[in-house]
């Protein structure tokens, strides 16, 4: 029968990716405390186990495997909450999220970071860009200690990057582009160390990548932002996961225009293609940014969509 | 500090959805080693944990907790495998298969389900219709032992669905088109029920609806095929994932044509220009003909993607 071990799974992870134990354990444990969960001298508490192992890029699945009936509960809201999150059903992400905080009492400290944090993305209206930041930031510290702006975590959950992403959102929200970039820039190439499994960062993956690429293009630095659409490009088509695609393909084109008018026209019309054909909300958008430059070629769609929306 | 409590993560799951014991093991392990599972009396194995959760629809990557890095390398590497034949993309499926076919072990049935299924998906023309029935039905079993197609599982793991979507298709072109459907029915009321809606299935699910609204096309079963294609199409467009969507469109297009209702020819032009830019957008295989069945239905409005 197979025994559970880990520390050991938790070594072999760290060597494989030759990080070091300080590296890993910062802002977790004790660099001590590591070694004696990695030697089998003690059983990681579930935070510490939750988090270790998130930053390995060991998946979100394993809290499950720790803690009592009642973090099962909880453990079992927050996966709810990540589907509706990502299958964009906000009504009931907002309830989920209303569940969460009423079990909260003892949660641990990623427990409250997810709920703090969402409680600003969900319903960011109900503040201040200032006060947004703050939270957010305020949530992301709760298990990255020295995070600062100028100060950009090593090793990264995928719950730290939803959070990170939204604190980079929130950082253009207020006109401070090139922190917003930075944080992006650094999410990005964070994917590309491989840490993260492929399956993992499908909830941030192109999110972030529209996000940085977008501002890229509005700070006029088109090379990079060309970069980064075709990395969002080839992972979509890659993966199946067509979430914010057709943004991608009018970042692109608009970035291509100066250099290259003919394929900057193909990715407009992809653009246009991939919202028509998901009934993505911001067709009506991408048909007029089209037309604008090329054309009346898709009208026929557009009459259609004018319809759709006078139904919804 | 924490404890393990498998058991009871198990148990309290199992309650939630009203599922017996018997239910859930079978074909894993015996209802009094589940017992002292639930209990805390004794720990699971790796690959019987892997299936209980699967079933409860607790996703697969908890395996990984079980696992040194060359499991998660295979992981990993099964992942792509899928990903690849979802893309259409057969060539790169095959080369990851043959790369990964000696890091198998023999012994594990997880293992031997996937390399059966795939050697059959992906090297179809070496089997009849007859064979791959039989050889799938046999790799089931090893984990449903009482599985026929009179007597479909009501848990599966995520697997058990790909290989049950393939034993369908199989049926298909084994000239059985009405068992296709019965299988495929079930696995789309398996959807419904929620009990599997989780993320993991999201890999399956799309070529479930595909499959299903495909074969009630063929049969002239226009009011069923529609109803299966919207279940297909919404799944799509709300999670992003949209491997199957062209297809899917095309299918419900297929239908309202024959149909005929009032509304209908306009829907189905409607879905037949988004089966083409979903297609143009994805840079999918079956662009082109879904181009030239638009253009043969509706006329050479979309004719400008073709350059």
């Amino acid at each position: 029968m197979s025994q559970f071990n880990l520390g050991e799974i938790i070594r072999n992870r760290r060597l494989e990716l030759n990080i070091d134990k300080a590296e890993l354990a910062q802002d977790i444990c004790a660099v001590e405390t590591l070694a004696r969960i990695e030697n089998g001298q003690r059983l990681p508490s579930r935070v510490h186990f939750e988090m270790l192992t998130q930053r390995l890029g060991m998946t979100r699945q394993l809290p499950l495997l720790l803690g009592s009936e009642q973090d099962w509960a909880f453990y079992d809201k927050k996966s709810q909450f990540q589907l509706a999150i990502r299958t964009r059903n906000l009504p009931w992400a907002g309830r989920l999220l209303c569940d969460m905080e009423d079990m909260l009492e003892d949660g641990v400290s990623t427990d409250r970071q997810l709920v703090m944090a969402h409680r600003v993305i969900l319903y960011p209206n109900a503040y201040q860009a200032e006060e947004r930041l703050r939270l957010l930031e305020e949530a992301l510290r709760l298990t990255c200690h020295s995070y600062s702006a100028d100060r950009l975590p090593g090793l990264m959950s995928q719950d730290e990057i939803v959070v990170l992403n939204a604190i980079a959102m929130t950082y253009a929200d207020l006109g401070q582009w090139n922190t917003a970039m930075d944080i992006w820039a650094h999410i990005c190439n964070y994917y590309d160390r491989g840490i993260l499994g492929e399956d993992d960062t499908w909830l941030s993956r192109p999110l972030v990548y529209r996000n940085l690429s977008g501002a890229l293009l509005m700070q006029g630095r088109l090379e990079e932002c060309a970069h980064w659409c075709q990395k969002a490009i080839e992972n979509a088509l890659f993966t199946a996961h067509s979430e914010h695609l057709s943004g991608i393909y009018a970042t692109y084109a608009a970035a291509l225009r100066p250099s290259d008018p003919a394929l900057a026209k193909k990715y407009a019309v992809k653009a246009c293609c991939m919202a028509y054909g998901v009934e993505h909300d911001r067709f009506p958008r991408r048909l007029a940014e089209y037309q604008e430059q090329y054309g009346r070629e898709f009208d026929f769609l557009g009459e259609e969509a004018q319809e759709d929306g006078g139904n919804v | 500090m924490s404890e393990f409590h498998l058991g009871a993560i198990i148990k309290s799951r199992r309650k939630a959805l009203d599922i017996s014991m018997e239910e859930l093991c079978e074909g894993i392990c015996s209802v009094p080693t589940l017992c002292r599972i639930e209990n805390g009396k004794r720990l699971p194995n790796r690959s019987d944990f892997a299936m209980l959760v699967q079933r409860l629809g607790l996703g697969s990557d908890m395996i990984l907790l079980f696992d040194g890095a060359a499991d998660r390398n295979i992981y990993h590497q099964k992942l792509y495998i899928r990903l690849a034949v979802m893309r259409g993309d057969l060539d790169e499926a095959r080369r990851l298969l043959k790369a990964l076919e000696p890091d198998f072990r023999p012994k594990s049935v997880e293992d031997r389900q996937f390399l059966t299924n795939y050697r059959i998906v992906l090297y179809t023309q070496n089997y009849t219709p007859q064979d791959r029935v039989r050889l799938l039905e046999e790799v089931l079993r090893l984990t449903c032992p009482r599985y026929s197609p009179e007597q479909l599982p009501e848990l599966a793991t995520q697997f058990e669905l790909t290989i049950l979507n393939n034993i369908a298709i199989s049926y298909h072109y084994a000239g059985q088109p009405e068992t296709a459907i019965r299988i495929l029915s079930h696995m789309s009321r398996l959807f419904d029920r929620g009990i599997i809606s989780e993320e993991d299935p999201l890999l399956i699910q799309p070529a479930a609806y595909y499959n299903l609204s495909r074969f009630l096309g063929r049969e002239g079963r226009l009011e069923e095929c529609i109803v299966q294609c919207e279940k297909g199409i919404a799944v799509a467009r709300r999670t992003g994932c949209v491997e199957a969507l062209a297809q899917t469109y095309y299918n419900c297009a297929y239908a309202l044509r024959q149909r005929q209702q009032p509304g209908d020819l306009e829907l189905a032009k409607k879905y037949m220009a988004q089966a083409c830019c979903v297609s143009y957008a994805m840079e999918q295989e079956c662009f082109p003909r879904r181009l030239e069945d638009y253009q043969t239905w509706f006329g050479s409005e979309l004719d400008f993607l073709m350059d």
